[in-house]
């Protein structure tokens, strides 16, 4: 996933460096800031070749899951890296271990978390014309007009984690900051508003790709709660049929700052790259260009957005941790709709050995509740989640599907290991019969739950139906169960344009676990489900 | 105390007369300043300084005049509070504060220290929270002109949990949810929030400075709830001064800053919006910026900063209050700022152990309070994203 920008322009100006003045001028790595970044920044990458260019320092991203990071530079576990960048660091700062982490932290653009609704949706709702809506208002139009949306998943993405805090702290309408007692007070009105979220996701970009395909294929979901920035990319695109009309919350919003932190005991090269890096981020002609480019508010006075914006009320970001930790927990166990996912899992043949071995330690991973970071808990199975296992080789295997049930879950996830430890390679592999299996085990299951498909395959497929029988088949299922995406995973000697191709038709994602941990991979995907 | 070794710097000397036309060019081209690098034969001096004068020790103006006197001073940010416990290899540490110096002396085991300028609090607000703020009586307009907030109305204020939305008339939009309340920094690690507590403890203490001993529960409490209300804290004074000035009212209407970064802000830029009032809070308190050397060098920097006439100008420049009241009054009259040169209703903050009382009061509110309290059934959901387990993680 590194994605060394601007290596060609920094050399050239590294070049230039060096022949200048060779013994004066540190050379090689030292121009280069390494940092561990959070997904949303890489629509920053064209741009930062140019200021790389200016500066003469190279940036180096490598991007993770926002908490995901943050918990890795609270734990100290940043070798390597010289900065770190995601949309916020409000969570790290709710560590003691994390604000010492950090060397210098510089906010370098801001976009708020609201939500954006489809024109004519809006219209209906009386949303438009500067109309006063607040987050409450939100929450009855879902119970009350079947309001539906997309949001991240707060364990995976700082989007869906700011609207989560920002949500709840409205909501409890205390007009401070948030503490755990004010969370159970407004439960039910949560619980209420999380019952339109009608599409997870682990990134921001993907949710606006699935936001936009589910337009275009005549199953529409009303809005989506993203950055502004994100839904004003989004109508700027002309992709969208329906623009979508943008909805600033009159009671507030948590805003991302994307602060560019310097860690904590930095060479004296990073600090002067870091320097120069953030010198030129903050002008006014640079700062202009990521108003221009990314629909970003600037920080600079001298630069404007293009889209007019109103002022926005902050709501405050709890002061305790816990109440973080506790509402995240709330939200996946609790809030929102509980997840339905069908295991679509290669044991052919060709699995066996350290293959085999790798998927049942991965799977294995996700029944545990075993404490580790926020995002790490998130991605457990978790409460009221409906979990099948599908092995399948030569012909689909006998599904054994669990409940999690409140308060026998962890025996059942014990089962769900037992299940999958007991996972044997043998045979052919016959994929598309499995996954047309694995819908129609869905077409049974109740509407309260955000249903996906986990394909994973080591192979090729060699029996049984092919990809256009598989299309077929989709169409012959109720809407709501054709609209499950398929995820798959890379795995092996997978044929990477199959998978790809699956994905596509089904409004999925490929991940690849060629390179990666397999258990990574399905934790990541954990953030999609 | 231990001299720090001179580099050996003639030889690089003489290489940059013959290429200094290439380095000026290079440095020109890319915007890269290297003379630490070149100038071998200044004393390098590192410091760790409260984020506010970060951008005086990094002026170039006060970088040069250093380089004159033969130092190179190299400075990192930090809040008061930990920089006087985690000083590491600094030559010298400037908190904000006398008291918080008498802590950093205390921990290093050293007697000298120098207070080369200092600045009193003030709050900062957009026009129509002040004007909402003066119907309530909070803040009023006084003869010469300067904006004043009365700090025990605002307790008042704060007693009642009014939100701005609540203050009479309807010049703060009606759906600003929110407390009214000053937004600081993070009383665990700046001095700019200690300066609060010494102000609000006078007041709530019958105003009289708390004295040391037993810590009185009610004005903890009551500072406790005015900080955690805010939310999670920023950590340096910097960050709610820009806030406050780039992302506008609606995302801090009101904030404790020091004057000095009013000043330079309107001084050297970029400068707030035009709608922005200067109030001085009744009573306020003066950030003594002092010098805590911990090496012969650092030593060294603290005379010069105080004794320097120059230095002492590039400070008033700054938006700092010296010794020579002129190079403030100058100031003033040159940029037509509309700030006070006289601050009268000013109370000393408390002895050094009686402050430090108060903010590990408060501190310990952070970190105990927050957790859920035990479910009535006392069963334990720990699988729900593991939030139980949760307690155990931190």
């Amino acid at each position: 996933m590194r994605s060394p920008t601007a290596s060609a322009a920094g050399a050239a100006a590294l070049a230039l460096v060096l022949a200048a003045g060779a013994c004066t001028v540190p050379g090689g790595s030292a121009d280069t800031l390494r940092v561990l970044a959070g997904s949303e920044i890489a629509d920053l990458e064209p741009l930062l070749e140019e200021v790389s260019e200016r500066t003469g320092v190279t940036v180096e991203l490598d991007y993770t899951g926002t908490l995901d990071g943050l918990a890795r530079v609270a734990g100290g576990d940043t070798d390597g890296y010289d900065a770190v960048w995601f949309g916020s660091n409000r969570y790290l700062h709710l560590d003691g271990g994390g604000r010492t982490a950090v060397h210098t932290e510089t906010p370098v653009m801001v976009s708020p978390v609201v939500l954006g609704v489809t024109g004519s949706r809006a219209d209906e709702l009386g949303w438009t014309g500067g109309a006063e809506v607040t987050w409450a208002d939100v929450s009855r139009a879902v119970a009350e007009e079947g309001l539906t949306y997309g949001m991240t998943h707060p364990g995976a993405s700082n989007s869906g984690f700011s609207a989560l805090i920002g949500v709840a702290s409205a909501l409890a309408d205390t007009g401070t900051a948030l503490e755990s007692r004010d969370v159970e007070r407004v439960r039910p009105e949560l619980e209420e508003f999380f019952g339109g979220q009608e599409v997870t996701a682990g990134s921001s970009g993907w949710l606006s790709e699935a936001f936009e395909r589910r337009a275009r294929e005549g199953r529409p979901v009303d809005g989506l709660i993203n950055y502004e920035s994100v839904l004003l990319s989004l109508n700027a695109s002309g992709t969208l049929e329906e623009p979508l009309a943008l909805v600033h919350p009159a009671d507030g919003a948590v805003t991302a700052d994307y602060p560019l932190t310097l860690l904590a005991d930095p060479s004296e090269d990073a600090v002067s790259a870091y320097g120069r890096l953030v010198e030129d981020l903050l002008s006014g002609p640079t700062q202009q260009r990521i108003a221009d480019d990314t629909w970003r508010r600037p920080v600079s006075p001298d630069a404007v957005l293009r889209a007019q914006v109103p002022p926005l009320v902050e709501l405050p970001f709890p002061a305790h941790r816990q109440v973080v930790d506790d509402l995240v927990a709330d939200y996946v166990g609790v809030l929102r709709r509980p997840a339905r996912t069908v295991y679509v899992l290669d044991v052919s043949g060709s699995m066996e050995g350290e293959r085999i071995r790798e998927l049942r330690s991965a799977l294995v991973a996700l029944t545990g509740a075993d404490g580790g970071s926020l995002a790490r808990r998130t991605q457990a199975f978790q409460e009221r989640e409906e979990i099948t296992l599908l092995p399948f080789a030569t012909e689909p295997g006998e599904p054994r599907t669990f409940v999690m049930e409140p308060g026998s879950a962890d025996a059942v996830a014990e089962d769900v290991a037992e299940e999958v430890r007991s996972l044997e390679a043998d045979g052919e592999t016959a994929t598309y019969d499995a996954l047309r299996e694995a819908y129609a085990l869905l077409e049974g299951g109740s509407g309260d739950h955000l249903t996906s498909v986990v394909l994973m395959t080591d192979g090729e497929v060699n029996l049984g139906s092919d990809l256009e029988d598989f299309r077929l088949s989709l169409e012959e299922l109720s809407p709501e169960v054709a609209a499950a995406p398929v995820f798959t995973v890379l795995f092996g000697d997978s044929d990477e344009s199959e998978m790809s191709s699956v994905a596509e038709v089904t409004g999925g994602r490929v991940f690849d676990a060629r390179e990666q941990d397999l258990e990574q991979i399905f934790r990541e995907i954990r953030g999609y489900q | 105390m231990p001299g720090i070794p001179h580099r050996p710097g003639r030889t690089r000397t003489l290489f940059v007369v013959a290429a200094g036309t290439v380095i000026a060019a290079l440095l020109a081209a890319i915007g890269v300043v290297l003379v630490d690098r070149v100038l071998g034969d200044r004393r390098p001096v590192e410091g760790i300084v409260g984020s506010e004068k970060v951008a005086f020790f990094e002026d170039e103006r006060v970088v040069e005049r250093f380089g004159e006197l033969g130092y190179e001073v190299r400075v990192r940010p930090r809040g008061s509070r930990l920089l006087a416990e985690e000083p590491g290899d600094a030559d010298f540490v400037s908190p904000g504060s006398r008291h918080l110096a008498e802590r950093a002396r205390e921990l290093n085991g050293v007697t000298a220290e120098y207070q080369p300028f200092s600045t009193p609090m003030v709050l900062l607000a957009y026009e129509p929270m002040v004007r909402a703020l003066e119907e309530a009586g909070v803040a009023r307009r006084a003869e010469d002109g300067a904006w004043e907030f009365d700090m025990a109305a605002y307790l008042e204020l704060t007693e009642e949990r009014t939100r701005w939305r609540d203050l009479p008339g309807d010049s703060v939009s009606s759906s600003n949810r929110n407390e009214v309340l000053i937004r600081t920094t993070d009383p665990r690690t700046s001095n700019s929030a200690a300066m609060y507590v010494a102000v609000l403890s006078y007041l709530l203490n019958g105003e009289e400075a708390v004295s040391p001993g037993p810590v009185d529960r009610e004005i903890v409490d009551t500072l406790s709830r005015l900080f955690l209300a805010q939310g999670q804290p920023p950590e340096s004074s910097q960050q709610p001064f820009e806030q406050f000035r780039d992302l506008g009212a609606g995302h801090t209407p009101l904030v404790w800053v020091y004057e000095s970064q009013y000043v330079h802000a309107m001084v050297e830029g970029p400068a707030p919006a035009d709608g922005v009032v200067v109030l001085y809070p009744g009573p306020t308190v003066y950030a003594e910026h002092t010098v805590v050397p911990l090496t012969g060098a650092g030593d060294e920097v603290g005379r010069l900063l105080t004794g320097d006439a120059e230095l002492q100008a590039l400070a008033a420049g700054h938006g700092f209050r010296t010794e020579d009241t002129r190079h403030f009054q100058d100031l003033v009259d040159e940029h037509g700022l509309s700030v006070r040169t006289q601050v009268a209703d000013v109370v000393h903050p408390p002895a050094y152990e009686a402050l430090e009382s108060l903010l590990t009061g408060i501190e310990d509110a952070y970190t105990s309070s927050g957790m859920r309290p035990p479910a009535d059934d006392g069963e334990d959901t720990g699988r729900a994203g593991g939030g139980a387990a949760a307690g155990g993680a931190g």
